[in-house]
């Protein structure tokens, strides 16, 4: 490798160890102080973990990569506000951090991280960032709000979900509501997948007597499903 | 450009490693780095006292992120050559920067020969 090149790798491990170091200082913050913490705090450790992926990708570190994409993916869905910061998903993002900085710490030695310690949290980010913050906690029950609209966007479930996982996050969102606002919003392709999500979202909703809309849907979206037959999803 | 040929760069990015990969690749292709700069209000005052060629801006930055710092460079320079640097996946998010008048962008988040060839392709452009 050139030297720059290597030095610049070199230079990766150690910026990024000191961001991940900082990121879990601002993570034991916010897990005390919850919804009232500050967007900035957020945004600091989204760029954190926004760096560590980058620089992954580009010096072949697939699985610290892959796993910071998912990591990344549930602070942007908390940074617009789309996941509200509970206690589960302060713990939840304390532990990502740690589990990135294990990768971090064993690329740095060219070890390799047995999967079984990282993917199954990712799978819990990932059910986490495609559920949303209409769905109530589990150790914070609280009354239904009024008015009772349950959201789900649907674009993050294309790339990142299994199927499994976009059902029990639509199941989610659905809890003590009546009304269904599907986001098709940036979506640009509509897979097996995604079609079954607002299938499946119209017809519960259909059982209700409640109400689905699909939102912001793009132009291409919308001709998609118009040509499978399902003009009465866009009209609604 | 100046009389020697060399594409002047300045390259913005909030982390030191990126702008050592990103610099080192320039430099490889015979371009001169004139700047380097760590967030978009620092890039964009080297912007307007260095004038470079090309500059290369990352996205997600503290202070004056990405997408700001481009609007105030064009709104100085509406020629500016302007590529993103980016690891975003939110393609709406890039697509903003190129309505707004970027010029390209570059993924960062492969390896470096990737990166250098779409560079190369950057820097032919403004001969």
């Amino acid at each position: 490798m050139d030297p720059a090149l290597a030095e610049a790798r070199k230079m990766y491990f150690e910026e990024c160890a000191e961001l991940l170091s900082e990121a879990a200082e601002r993570l034991t913050n916010l897990a005390d102080t919850l919804e009232a913490t500050e967007p900035e705090e957020v945004n600091a450790i989204f760029r954190a973990v926004h760096s560590a992926k980058g620089g992954g990708g580009a010096w072949g570190l697939t699985d610290l990569a892959s796993f910071a994409h998912t990591y990344e993916a549930l602070l942007g869905a908390v940074r617009d506000g789309s996941v509200g910061i509970t206690r589960e998903i302060a713990d939840m993002l304390i532990e990502a951090n740690d589990v990135l900085t294990t990768l971090l710490q064993n690329a740095e030695q060219g070890a390799a991280t047995d999967p079984s310690e990282w993917s199954g949290l990712a799978d819990r980010l990932k059910v986490a960032t495609i559920a949303t913050s209409a769905s109530p906690s589990l150790d914070e029950p609280g009354p239904v709000p009024e008015p009772s609209t349950g959201i789900f966007r649907l674009a993050p479930i294309l790339d990142n979900a299994t199927a499994a996982e976009v059902r029990t996050a639509l199941l989610n969102s659905m809890i003590g509501v009546d009304q269904i606002e599907v986001f098709g919003d940036q979506v640009e392709r509509v897979t097996t997948l995604g079609v079954q999500v607002l299938l499946s979202a119209s017809r519960e909703m259909d059982d209700r007597g409640g109400a689905f809309s699909l939102k912001d849907s793009s132009p291409i979206l919308e001709e998609s499903l118009v040509a499978l037959g399902m003009s009465e999803l866009v009209d609604n | 450009m100046p009389n020697d040929n060399k594409p002047r760069v300045l390259i913005v990015d909030d982390m030191q490693a990126m702008r050592a990969m990103a610099k080192s690749l320039a430099t490889s292709l015979g371009a001169e780095v004139i700047g380097e700069a760590e967030n978009g209000q620092v890039g964009l005052e080297l912007f307007l006292s260095e004038k470079p060629d090309l500059v290369l801006l990352d996205i997600e930055m503290p202070v004056k992120d990405g997408i700001s710092t481009l609007k105030a460079i064009l709104a100085e320079d509406s020629s500016a050559n302007v590529v993103m640097l980016t690891s975003v996946d939110n393609m709406a998010v890039v697509e903003d920067c190129i309505f707004s008048g970027a010029r390209d962008y570059i993924r960062k988040d492969v390896v470096p020969d990737v990166m250098k060839v779409r560079l190369q392709k950057e820097l032919d452009k403004l001969t």
